[in-house]
């Protein structure tokens, strides 16, 4: 029953983490009710995809199988990954500076293209982790007996009362940490997991590459370090940590050069980009952050 | 030209020549237990690992160091293809059951 729990409680965290940033960050500004909708709208289609992935692991659909569903998955983790810088961008940009923008009819545009980011990041991060819940619990449901039946109802509902719990610390934590705090470490979270999904998008590209023969140089496939002694990455905790902020225990030269373009792309972004965009739209006032 | 056919010739062969040359091995995920637990395969060389879920609960093949996820429904059979492992030893595991041991992959 421990391990049911923990399963399910490990794979909806960082869905979890997505839908309580995501929501806390539309709480903080009077147009984010808008947006509400569209992260409703993502976790209807997020669990639609899980449903559905669930089934082609299962086969019995065979719309993806082998190699498309390979594809497919790496395409999501992909795409997520940029929406979520995309996001976090967004809302550094414009969150605190809502009431200028909305005099400025550019934003309405704006807005909306960032609406429909919000519903594909939850879509997203529910339907890879959450179809992995759906063909752990189904299997289990098909296996139960007498016995086991109550053990496994109890598990349910404690999982879900975790998850709310999860859900509503973010917003809690909103109450006694300053917006700015709260904003930074969300911002940070947020990030981590985009760096989180590009790696594993990369990665999966990478072995699939690899897979139809691209000569890649041994340099690229050799490991980096070798630090499984200290925290390997096959124990429960390594994998929490490789799922949610890219560790990784032995790395191969490319896992660590992709992870390097993902912080230094971000870094260019928030670091030299913006400052350039924010001196250009406001030359009177100059805004430090 | 004749240079060029010939080159082209050769990068022909050696495509079918790796896909040949896989070194398979099988792998048994049974609730949590890893049969065998260590796996030794040539380093360098294409390799697949036939997996097979012969318990009654899911079992996920996962491999961070060699870059490997596959969810195995029970009874499930599936192959995981690893293109090349240079030499060292890397850990995989049942991602549905992580309090067992994990197992390992020796490469030389």
């Amino acid at each position: 029953m421990g391990q049911t729990l923990f399963v399910v409680w490990r794979e909806a965290m960082e869905a979890l983490l997505v839908i309580g940033i995501l929501y806390a960050w539309l709480n903080s500004f009077p147009e984010g009710k808008k947006g509400k909708r569209y992260l409703l709208l993502g976790v209807a289609l997020g669990s639609l995809l899980a449903v559905f992935l669930a089934a082609s692991i299962y086969g019995l659909s065979n719309l993806l199988s082998g190699d498309s569903y390979d594809l497919f998955l790496i395409a999501m983790q992909l795409t997520a990954a940029v929406l979520i810088v995309q996001m976090v961008y967004w809302m550094n940009q414009h969150g605190r500076h809502l009431k200028q923008h909305l005099e400025n009819d550019l934003s309405q545009h704006v807005k909306q293209a960032n609406w429909l980011g919000i519903t594909f990041i939850t879509a997203i991060a529910i339907a890879r982790e959450g179809s992995e819940i759906v063909v752990f619990l189904s299997s289990t449901i098909f296996s139960l007996t007498a016995t086991t039946l109550l053990p496994f109802l109890l598990t349910c509902a404690l999982g879900l009362l975790l998850a709310f719990v999860t859900f509503y610390i973010f917003q809690f934590s909103q109450r006694w940490l300053s917006w700015s705090v709260f904003f930074k470490i969300t911002t940070a979270i947020l990030l981590c997991l985009g760096a989180s999904l590009f790696l594993k998008g990369m990665e999966g590209a990478f072995e699939f590459s690899l897979n139809y023969d691209w000569n890649v140089p041994n340099l690229l496939l050799d490991p980096a370090w070798d630090i499984s002694a200290t925290l390997d990455d096959s124990s429960p905790l390594g994998s929490l940590l490789a799922s949610l902020f890219a560790y990784r225990a032995m790395p191969a030269w490319f896992s660590v050069l992709s992870f390097a373009l993902y912080w230094l792309a971000v870094y260019l972004l928030f670091k030299v980009i913006k400052p350039r965009r924010n001196n250009a739209t406001q030359p009177q006032t100059q805004q430090h952050t | 030209m004749r240079h060029l056919s010939f080159v082209l010739i050769c990068l022909l062969l050696s495509f079918n020549a790796s896909a040949a040359d896989a070194f398979t091995v099988q792998l048994e995920m049974k609730n949590g237990a890893l049969i065998p637990s260590t796996l030794k395969v040539p380093a360098n060389t294409r390799i697949r690992i036939e997996v097979h879920n012969s318990g009654n609960s899911p079992a996920e093949f996962e491999s961070t160091q060699m870059r490997k996820e596959k969810v195995l429904a029970p009874g499930a059979k599936s192959v995981v293809v690893i293109a090349r492992l240079r030499p060292g030893q890397y850990s995989f595991f049942d991602d549905f059951h992580l309090d067992h041991p994990a197992g390992l992959v020796i490469a030389e």
